[in-house]
């Protein structure tokens, strides 16, 4: 889509109101974040002039509930007037896509082995473009994109429901986790005067399209993002680490404190520990919980049970007890080697 | 052997094919969801039977079958939503599959 394009799209229904987007805070209570219809068309408008093109049609595997998938899967193609596909309401409907189309495809990280499946179809287009937003993607989507260049590239988004898009790189065919990333335009960068570059600190933005939080007046000044990044560049950077106990499962938060907390307080009788499982082949990230309640009569689908509306884990693992260092906490080491 | 014998041979060793591959598929659910599985009625559906079975579990589900069985799901061809939304019909699908792939 073209700058030209966003800046004559129609107005919204509804005038200029202010769009609420869920996220789970860190009491595990979803808290409410407000953007402007103008930070959306921005966001679209830059990432669409950048990244995207031209298209004629868009195929969203992500719920527009969420940030990523209101951007790019409703105000896109409302926008560049392009016909959209709403792929995640049934990722199981066939592709709908016409020879010689230029396909924006919205993906999550469970959408790359639906695309690798529907791959016969797609490449009837005559280009086709990937975003992927903010969880690190599976092994088949670089392999399609090995396998599929230079009809297919994509890109991945790093951003969240605060601060919108903040930087982007090229989805390589080889696997990129130590590639840096590159900020877009209007995001500006906090750090200590002096910081050597080298050293590990916490990723904290500033930018015309951070969202008002629900306690707020107005977005805030800065952001802190909880990424732990090293600067290569005055607007260039690799990610080495969260500084929480954040992932993103098929690009949903999931905060492992708030699981350990509501399996601890559901299931008393058992001891549950959840830990960051990379590298999941459908889901991007994912996590592990391992237990154990021997005797107590729990099992596998009472774990699943009190998670609730938590995304599931990748796998349960029980164990005969937990193992704890000397001062009580779970023994992560010894714990990831009984996997 | 008269032609009914042969019939009901055939009958019986598909009969037992079908036992083994709903066996089967129901282990690669049990993996997943544990006891809830274990008391599936064979003609539930999976999506309202099994808590968290959602768009992604569904995917990964089809995965592990075909892990499972070593065949690949076609998902154009193939109505995915239907073959793969209860046992009996996964069990079907994959027994067809596979004999499509012995023959």
């Amino acid at each position: 889509m073209t700058a030209r394009a966003a800046r004559t799209a129609e107005p919204r229904a509804g005038g200029r109101d202010e769009i609420r987007f869920d996220t789970s805070g860190s009491t595990g209570v979803a808290r409410g974040w407000f953007r402007l219809p103008h930070q959306m068309e921005r966001e679209v408008e830059l990432i669409g002039t950048r990244l995207v093109g031209q298209v004629d049609r868009v195929i969203n595997y992500a719920p527009p509930q969420h940030l990523f998938g209101a951007l790019f899967g409703q105000w896109l193609p409302r926008m560049a007037k392009v016909r959209v596909h709403q792929a995640w309401t049934d990722p199981f409907e066939p592709l709908p896509v016409r020879p010689g189309e230029r396909v924006l495809v919205v993906c999550v990280p469970m959408a790359w082995d639906l695309l690798r499946r529907g791959w016969p179809t797609l490449k009837r287009a005559s280009s086709v473009v990937a975003l992927h937003s903010s969880a690190a993607p599976p092994p088949t989507a670089h392999a399609l994109v090995r396998r599929a260049a230079p009809l297919l590239r994509a890109h991945e988004i790093l951003g969240s429901t605060e601060t919108g898009g903040i930087a982007h790189r090229r989805l390589a065919p080889e696997g990129n986790s130590a590639a840096p990333w590159e900020a877009f335009p209007d995001i500006s960068f906090v750090r200590d005067v002096g910081t050597p570059a080298e050293r590990k600190q916490e990723l904290v933005v500033r930018g015309p399209r951070l969202a008002r939080p629900e306690s707020g007046t107005g977005p805030p000044a800065q952001w802190a993002t909880g990424d732990l990044v090293r600067f290569t560049g005055p607007r260039t950077f690799r990610l080495v680490g969260r500084g929480s106990s954040l992932i993103k499962v098929n690009g949903i938060k999931v905060h492992l404190a708030r699981v350990d907390e509501r399996l601890g307080a559901r299931l008393p009788q058992a001891e549950c520990v959840a830990l960051p499982l990379p590298g999941d082949s459908l889901a991007g990230e994912g996590y592990v919980v391992l237990w154990s309640g021997r005797g107590s009569g729990v099992g596998v689908a009472d774990i699943r049970a009190a998670l609730g509306d938590f995304p599931g884990p990748s796998r349960i693992v029980e164990l005969a007890c937990i193992p704890r260092t000397s001062t009580g906490k779970p023994d992560r080491e010894a714990l990831l080697s009984a996997l | 052997m008269h032609t009914s014998d042969r019939t009901s041979e055939h009958t019986s060793h598909r009969a037992s094919d079908h036992t083994e591959t709903s066996t089967r598929v129901l282990a690669v659910l049990e993996k997943r969801f544990g006891d809830a599985a274990r008391t599936l009625a064979p003609d539930a559906d999976l999506s309202d039977a099994l808590p968290g079975f959602d768009s992604l579990a569904a995917l990964e589900y089809v995965t592990a079958v075909e892990g499972e069985f070593g065949i690949e799901v076609d998902f154009v061809g193939d109505d995915v939503r239907y073959w793969f939304s209860t046992l009996d019909r996964t069990a079907e699908y994959v027994r067809e599959c596979v004999e499509d792939q012995a023959a």
